[in-house]
């Protein structure tokens, strides 16, 4: 039976149906594209679809006595009976498990949502960088003077506020950071528009965008 | 030896360890789900948006960290934090 286009159509759907499952989970398709894991699990689906659609075509053959049916319902058909089989096969010999691969399967899912969520992390971090920069360049913030340092203590004071803190708690954050700039030699503004940028993000955006 | 199959059940104990801890302790477990929901999150946006104090915060992310459900790349509320492996078996759990 020649190859046809269907079988080159056949890992866009696959790529699709597992671009939907994991997004569910993850919430950012960045970081799942961006994840190793995830694409040599679509390789793996997608091979395994692809041997469905080549049994599936040749036993719906009308050569072969079969109905014939459309390439897109035989697609489908092999996209859901791939999901199926590999998320459930178990192999017992004498009532032990000798090929578990519905639960490699999920390990893998899960390492792939694991790995896809680290992503987001180093994505976060980079948004908070840039943040942390934009805050200082709006600011025109030059360390170690005096107004400029005033108006970080503003910000913080303002953003770090929020539920059942109280001022003296956040009071003592900014002399924290004060004392541990000046330990460390970090700058201080740069310090306060980082923790602002990790807290709230939406404060952030609203400031820049005043 | 460790055979494939006691790997398994050290898994799944280590699951329902976790999920116990989780049981007993509801601010560990607001924390994990706001991280699960976010996918990733650092200290201070979970101190903020979940109105928690700092230590409250602080300590459930300690635990959850020795409990193996999330990692972070960094110390304290300081640190971003998402799920490990172990951390997305437990939400098929809960």
């Amino acid at each position: 039976m020649p190859l046809g286009s269907e079988y080159s159509f056949l890992p866009v759907l696959v790529l699709a149906f597992l671009v939907i499952d994991l997004l569910i989970e993850v919430g950012s398709l960045r970081s799942l594209l961006g994840n190793l894991l995830f694409w040599i699990y679509w390789v793996v689906y997608s091979i395994a679809a692809e041997v469905a659609l080549y049994f599936l075509g040749r036993v719906t053959h009308p050569a072969a006595g079969g109905a014939g049916l459309p390439k897109l319902v035989l697609i489908l058909i092999a996209i859901i009976a791939t999901t199926t089989v590999l998320q459930s096969l178990t192999f017992k010999v004498g009532g032990k498990r000798v090929l578990d691969l519905s639960r490699y399967l999920d390990d893998y899912r899960r390492a792939v949502l694991s790995s896809s969520a680290k992503l987001v992390t180093k994505y976060e971090r980079r948004r908070v960088l840039l943040q942390c920069r934009l805050i200082l360049a709006k600011l025109n913030y030059k360390r170690g003077d005096f107004e400029s340092e005033k108006r970080m203590k503003q910000i913080y004071a303002e953003v770090m506020l929020f539920g059942p803190r109280k001022s003296a708690e956040v009071q003592q954050e900014i002399a924290n950071i004060e004392e541990d700039c000046l330990n460390t030699g970090a700058s201080f503004g740069n310090e306060v528009a980082r923790r602002v940028a990790q807290t709230d993000p939406e404060w952030v955006r609203n400031f820049l965008a005043g | 030896m460790v055979s494939n199959s006691e790997t398994i059940g050290r898994g799944i104990l280590k699951g329902f360890a976790a999920q116990a801890s989780l049981v007993q302790d509801d601010e560990a477990a607001k924390v994990f789900r706001f991280i699960l929901q976010k996918s990733a999150a650092p200290g201070w946006m979970i101190v903020k948006e979940l109105g928690q104090e700092t230590q409250e915060t602080e300590g459930a992310l300690k635990k959850l960290r020795d409990l193996e459900l999330v990692e972070g790349d960094g110390e304290g509320l300081d640190g971003f934090y998402h799920a490990t492996s172990l951390g997305y078996q437990l939400r098929e759990l809960l």
